[in-house]
């Protein structure tokens, strides 16, 4: 098997590719959003206690 | 198990650093199993006589579609008991899952529609399997918007714990639906009795992306979880010490 027939996926590139791309995205987007959200929320907890708690 | 207190880890600044500690345990088998099993359904499993590689979209399906309706019957559960025994890691747990259910519900529906368009013909029917999932989805949506809309905390931990119990209802009849109604989706691909349907390394990808799928869900759902517990309990002392902060000393006199 060659990698352009491997990428053609019998002609089904673009349901299949298109698939994991999805996959991808969401599963990654929630990663990079949950470790921003950790980034924020430490900041800020942080400083409000730097700042005599609230 | 004797000897270690369970009841001391259902206080939140208890399970807020056991659940640090816990999160590389399942993510990073979680991502080794992604790779393996996708070598496997790529590399490993033949092509589909009736499907050819479009039935390789199911390693992400299957596993996406069962572990959104697993995720929604856990939720309801934490929901319940964070209701029944004013439990309130409980309720963040439930609420900690909602968002990575409605996640892969999202993520089966669409994964469904890319492998329906070139093996059905079409991107969607209103077929019972379908549309019992697509309520699964407007399910998780209606709790997490439900809970998002209420300020009091504890309110809103109950409110969604009503709506996650009533809607439980749906799960069995998602499962169920490929027996009970003439439906255009496939029966169940995965069966616990008898022979399995298909061929022994296309069931070994599928099952190894099931298992990374759960192992992901546990680590994002105590990464989230931990966030939660931080954002609830902020004016509390031990969190501000949990972010990294040198606890406030209190001052002795002058």
């Amino acid at each position: 098997m060659n990698w352009s027939e491997f990428f053609s996926m019998g002609g089904y590139a673009f349901y299949v590719w298109g698939s994991y791309l999805v996959t991808l995205l969401l599963m990654g987007g929630e990663v990079v959003l949950l470790l921003r959200r950790r980034k924020l929320l430490r900041h800020r907890t942080r400083s409000s206690s730097e700042a005599g708690g609230k | 198990m004797a000897g270690i207190n369970w009841y001391k880890y259902a206080s939140p600044a208890n399970f807020y650093p056991l659940a640090g500690k816990m999160i590389p345990w399942f993510a990073i088998p979680a991502a080794i199993l992604f790779v393996v099993g996708l070598y496997v359904g790529f590399f490993v499993a033949p092509t589909d006589f009736q499907q050819g590689d479009a039935y390789r979209i199911i390693f992400i399906h299957v596993p996406a579609a069962w572990i959104g309706m697993m995720l929604y019957v856990l939720m309801a559960i934490y929901a319940a008991i964070g209701w029944a025994f004013n439990a309130r890691l409980s309720s963040m747990m439930a609420s900690a899952i909602s968002i990575t259910g409605a996640m892969f519900t999202f993520l089966s529906l669409v994964t469904g529609s890319m492998w329906g368009k070139p093996t059905w013909g079409t991107w969607w029917v209103w077929d019972a399997r379908l549309t019992s999932t697509l309520i699964l989805l407007f399910l998780y949506i209606g709790f997490i918007s439900l809970q998002a809309s209420i300020d009091d905390p504890r309110r809103a931990d109950r409110a969604g714990a009503v709506l996650a119990i009533v809607g439980v209802i749906n799960v069995p009849i998602i499962y169920f639906s490929v027996q009970w109604w003439n439906t255009l989706h496939q029966g169940a691909t995965i069966r616990l009795l008898g022979k399995p349907t298909m061929a022994p390394p296309m069931l070994a990808a599928m099952l190894i992306m099931l298992a990374a799928c759960w192992l992901y869900s546990i680590a994002v759902v105590l990464a989230r979880l931990r966030c939660t517990i931080l954002e609830r309990e902020q004016s509390a002392a031990w969190a501000a010490e949990a972010a990294g902060s040198p606890a406030r000393q209190p001052s002795w006199g002058a």
